[in-house]
């Protein structure tokens, strides 16, 4: 008996997934169509026709989506950067700044509005690329 | 030429037998480079990765399409359109589960423009909805813990009036 063993384990796991809901390791824990047919690798291609906010709201559904759209594999960060650079005129680059993934690069530059600190709603924030942070004014001199 | 009179025989993965115009298989990459590989023969071709109703309508999609000229990878990545027609809107008008396993066997048989708009079909159904929206119209569950649903809510504080 070991915690971590792939093979049969998973097989194991995959067929009693939909009674066994206190098994979140494997993809789907419901019974939803959507992610017990398709495979993970095919979501690049339904992905394809997602604007960075669907995407957003896509990652915010469950465990699930949520794995596959914030994880910092290749797929994903395809998936991320296709929809940018297809959706959005700005940020134009190939990739985002050292030290953030397509998922933040999007979030902090067209997604989010407020300050990630405090969250004022009607505090000014901007960007500060060498924090990497969208912030108001208040929290920058706060932390710097 | 006479390749358009020739037939090809496919067995769906419960043993029902079709037989179809080649040029209608063709339409399948799969199929057309086994049918170049393998050159003249009556054998059919098993697809044990499709049932018969799925295969059905692939070969519904493949006949109505015969005549549209074959797009490649590259060519069409420069315009992805968001476009479906008439034809194809009503081809998608199915359950979830038939519509899922049509992505599956495009992809399998490698059919790109049948799997551009079965993918297109299930990304308009995202679009535009909340995430709660998605999950009504995919019967997903919201199965985060309090901890990860904390963070989606800090996460929509700092995007709001998105």
């Amino acid at each position: 008996m070991g915690g971590k063993l792939y093979g049969p384990t998973t097989f194991q796991q995959r067929k009693n997934h939909t009674i066994n809901t206190t098994i979140h390791s494997t993809p789907p824990s419901t019974n939803s169509l959507i992610t017990t047919i398709i495979p993970p690798e095919l979501y690049i291609k339904i992905c394809e026709h997602l604007t960075p906010d669907d995407l957003f709201s896509l990652s915010q559904v469950s465990k699930y989506f949520r794995n596959l759209l914030c994880s910092t594999s290749t797929a994903t960060q395809a998936i991320w950067r296709n929809s940018r650079l297809r959706y959005l005129i700005y940020p134009r680059c190939q990739t985002p700044p050292d030290g953030m993934d397509e998922r933040q690069y999007v979030l902090i530059t067209n997604l989010a509005i407020r300050c990630q600190f405090c969250f004022h709603p009607r505090k000014q924030s901007q960007i500060y690329w060498a924090f990497r942070v969208r912030c108001c004014i208040d929290c920058f001199h706060q932390r710097t | 030429m006479a390749t358009e009179l020739k037939k090809v025989k496919l067995t769906s993965s419960e043993g029902t037998e079709f037989i179809i115009d080649r040029k209608v298989a063709e339409k399948s990459v799969l199929l057309k480079n086994m049918l170049e590989d393998v050159g003249e023969s009556d054998m059919a071709i098993p697809l044990p990765n499709v049932t018969g109703p799925i295969l059905n309508k692939v070969i519904d999609y493949c006949t109505h399409h015969r005549d549209d000229p074959f797009v490649s990878q590259e060519d069409d990545s420069k315009k992805v359109s968001d476009d479906i027609d008439d034809w194809d809107a009503e081809f998608c008008k199915v359950d979830q589960g038939t519509l899922f396993e049509l992505i599956l066997s495009a992809n399998y048989l490698d059919i790109k423009p049948l799997l551009d708009l079965t993918c297109k079909t299930v990304a308009n159904m995202i679009k535009g909805k909340t995430p709660d929206e998605i999950r009504k119209t995919f019967n997903i569950t919201n199965d985060f813990t309090p901890e990860e649903e904390e963070h989606v809510r800090k996460e929509n504080e700092w995007c709001e009036e998105r």
